[in-house]
């Protein structure tokens, strides 16, 4: 360790957090199950920015984002203090979960100095709420399949087009969108990216139900909608590489809570399965001890991955394909933990009366953890870029990569 | 910090040199093959040249002082080398016990000894290894007068073909004393084992002199194992990550079906659950031999973590790479088996994933 952080910093540090969220946070157990609802309801969303302008105000959020921005300039290990200190309160972060962990460091990468100053700080608040617009009805894995198209009419850009599976547009006062500018060229050459204000003239949103019955996504629908072309993120035509970026965020960010936000030392998962095995008489049981353990290893390695991964975010680098190993292991104990949680409950895992709150936790989270796995890319996508991008392995062969974009075969 | 990461890597580079140019993979299997064997002062040659035989003893007995993240970063460089010296043997387990003596009267011979790579020693800790952690049974320790004597035996020692001191764990009428022992004073039986890179032995002393380094260890026993398990898990690591290299090249150059068969998807993907792995373990590992760097109390959750991860990672990595390579990969030409031998038998040694994960429970109160 070296200078710019000495221990007595990092103390005052940690007391300063211990005190606030003393004062401010509510204890996970006092809470009830907050924190699993699907699609936001309006007290919640009111809730949590609520609690996200007192975290900003006290100087809590985006700690290690850079200060002209609204960041603290913090290091890594007041990140992991905060953390340390957060366990086992309730912290209401999912609605800012793609404006920090996505929309926004996207911004700080490819955005204008003046959209970053504009938006950036307003963001880390709660102030704005941002979302993703990247998959279309036709574009699911092949992203780069895109069809909403943007066209160029003076200073504005019109689009037209759908996409779907955009979590919180039915909130977001902002999305980051990627078009399609030019049908010309090869596919990955010819997208552009912008910031749409979803409250624009032309923007229709519409829930989409999961198969958990919440309702966290959404389809969008563009109908002549016009942005200023100042809205423009990075240069036309070459919107890709940003789109990249954002994916790369968003798997940080799924796989392991990145961004802003703050995650628990990770072992909340194991705790309360750990204490459902105790309450069912399994506890002692050779086969559930196995599993129970091989869980908690999981999930720890997947708190020290984050760690380190967010510790080569706050060190410049931006985030590689890292955040795929992050993504593809937070699905993958996604699936375990249901999976044993339903096999500890048995016959009470799949019916049960009013009140018994373990047996609709665990049915919301069983019923929640097919769609983990897919959303933010595929398990075989995420082994593609893995491959590919970190082992350096060539790609299957490829049909569509050099052809003009119109003439290769859509959906 | 980026200091402390810039030291380690040229740390990393220099012996990474050392040990591509004197232990490339064919030599370690001429050797283990028998038909060609190790300098014999070749440990003390490294000794004085790196500097590794005293990594991490203090520079007052004539060591370099490093810590454990430097010592974990030199093993990862032996586990990937498979390189026949007593690294982990003597520079690390074996040195382990005299840390954690205060007695400088009593150690200070050791240590220089073991700086100057004149006098390899060994961790003898393992009667019926049948649990994790654990503690001698049959093993003792009796004084008379100023001297001590230990009896019993110890199974599967890493002691490199034959150490010149062995550190013992013995039950004395107060408690559980180290003891070191002469390597005259023991009969050694060679093992047949697994991994044909690194020799193991049964010891057996009856009434042998020894010297009290520890007469009550107490919870330091349990640190020790736990730091060996840490110091284990970096040379696993080492291991894993050369081994994802050597399949992940290969398919890069492979051709069947007229295609290289990394782009096959089927091979692609085993190559990234591999790295998953790896660098799952990495953390793991890293994170465990930090937290002993920094002198944490309690490193029992995080050497059981790394452990298990490590040999899996390890274990999984190397039929990985017995599976890329096909019908070359199991041939005793081919180093792959080599890499295999020694991730089954480090997952075993210090700890078993299994022991380790019922470890895990019991620590977390459960």
């Amino acid at each position: 360790m070296t200078t710019t952080d000495t221990t007595t910093d990092l103390e005052d540090f940690r007391l300063r957090v211990r005190d606030f969220l003393a004062r401010n946070a509510k204890r996970v157990d006092a809470a009830g199950d907050e924190e699993s609802q699907d699609g936001e309801t309006v007290d919640y969303l009111t809730g949590a920015r609520v609690w996200q302008n007192s975290l900003f105000d006290a100087g809590f959020s985006g700690l290690s984002w850079p200060k002209e921005y609204g960041g603290q300039s913090l290091t890594m290990h007041h990140q992991r203090v905060f953390n340390e200190e957060a366990n086992g309160y309730v912290m209401p972060s999912s609605p800012f979960m793609v404006t920090l962990g996505m929309c926004a460091p996207t911004l700080l990468q490819y955005g204008t100095e003046e959209q970053r100053r504009t938006h950036v700080p307003k963001m880390l608040r709660g102030d704005e709420i941002w979302c993703q617009l990247f998959s279309e009805p036709g574009a699911g894995s092949d992203v780069a399949g895109l069809t909403t198209k943007a066209v160029r009419d003076g200073d504005e850009w019109v689009i037209n087009g759908q996409k779907v599976w955009t979590s919180g547009a039915h909130f977001a006062d902002y999305g980051l969108i990627v078009t399609r500018t030019n049908p010309e060229v090869p596919k990955h050459k010819g997208i552009t990216m912008f910031i749409v204000d979803m409250k624009s003239p032309g923007v229709t949103v519409r829930p989409l139900r999961q198969m958990s019955g919440g309702s966290g996504f959404n389809e969008v629908f563009f109908d002549d909608v016009r942005v200023p072309a100042a809205n423009l993120v990075g240069e036309i035509d070459n919107g890709w590489m940003a789109a990249i970026g954002t994916l790369m965020n968003e798997r940080v960010s799924i796989g392991a809570g990145g961004g802003g936000l703050g995650r628990g030392t990770g072992t909340a998962q194991f705790d309360r399965l750990a204490e459902l095995a105790t309450k069912v008489g399994r506890i002692d049981d050779g086969a559930a001890r196995t599993e129970l353990a091989s869980i908690y290893v999981e999930e720890r390695l997947l708190a020290i991955l984050s760690e380190r991964m967010r510790a080569g975010l706050k060190a410049g680098k931006a985030p590689g394909p890292e955040g795929s190993i992050a993504k593809l292991s937070g699905s993958e104990l996604g699936r375990r933990v249901a999976d044993m949680a339903m096999s500890l409950l048995a016959e009470s895992g799949q019916a049960w009366t009013d009140g018994e709150d373990d047996s609709l936790h665990w049915a919301q989270t069983l019923l929640g953890s097919p769609g983990g796995a897919i959303a933010g890319g595929t398990p075989e996508i995420m082994r593609n870029i893995l491959g590919e991008r970190s082992l350096g392995l060539p790609k299957e062969p490829q049909v569509d990569r050099d052809i003009p974009f119109k003439d290769t075969r859509t959906n | 910090m980026s200091d402390m990461s810039e030291e380690r890597e040229a740390l990393r580079g220099a012996v990474a040199d050392y040990l591509d140019a004197n232990f490339p993979i064919d030599t370690v299997h001429r050797i283990a093959n028998g038909k060609e064997s190790v300098a014999a002062d070749e440990w003390s040659k490294v000794a004085q040249g790196l500097g590794l035989a005293g990594l991490v003893i203090p520079e007052e007995f004539g060591g370099q002082g490093a810590g454990f993240g430097e010592l974990g970063v030199v093993l990862q460089e032996f586990g990937r080398t498979l390189a026949p010296l007593p690294m982990l043997s003597s520079a690390a387990l074996g040195t382990l016990p005299f840390l954690l003596s205060t007695d400088d009267a009593v150690r200070r011979p050791y240590l220089e000894a073991l700086a100057a790579g004149s006098a390899p020693a060994a961790l003898a800790l393992t009667e019926e290894s049948d649990s994790w952690p654990q503690a001698p049974q049959a093993t003792t320790a009796v004084q008379s007068g100023d001297h001590w004597h230990v009896s019993g035996a110890k199974h599967y020692v890493l002691d490199n073909g034959g150490a010149t001191f062995y550190v013992v764990s013995a039950a004395t009428a107060h408690g559980i004393g180290l003891f070191v022992v002469d390597g005259a004073d023991v009969v050694r039986t060679e093992l047949h084992a697994i991994d044909l890179t690194r020799p193991q032995a049964n010891i057996a002393f009856d009434q042998a002199p020894a010297v009290a380094l520890v007469v009550h260890v107490g919870d330091e026993l349990t640190r020790l194992q736990d730091l060996a398990a840490i110091l284990v898990s970096s040379e696993q690591l080492g291991g894993a990550d050369a081994v994802m290299r050597m399949f992940v090249e290969y398919a890069k150059i492979r051709v069947q079906f007229g295609r290289i068969i990394g782009s096959f998807q089927a091979i692609k993907h085993m190559c990234a659950n591999t790295l998953v792995e790896v660098e799952k373990a990495r953390g793991a590992a890293e994170d465990a031999a930090d937290r002993a760097a920094e002198g944490e109390p309690d490193l029992a959750l995080a050497a059981s973590l790394a452990k298990v991860a490590t040999s899996e990672a390890y274990t999984n990595a190397t039929l990985t790479n017995i599976r890329v390579h096909g019908g070359i990969g199991y041939t005793w030409e081919h180093p792959a088996h080599l890499y295999f031998r020694r991730s089954r038998s480090t997952s075993a040694l210090f700890g078993t994933p299994a022991e380790h994960r019922e470890a895990l429970l019991v620590g977390l109160g459960y």
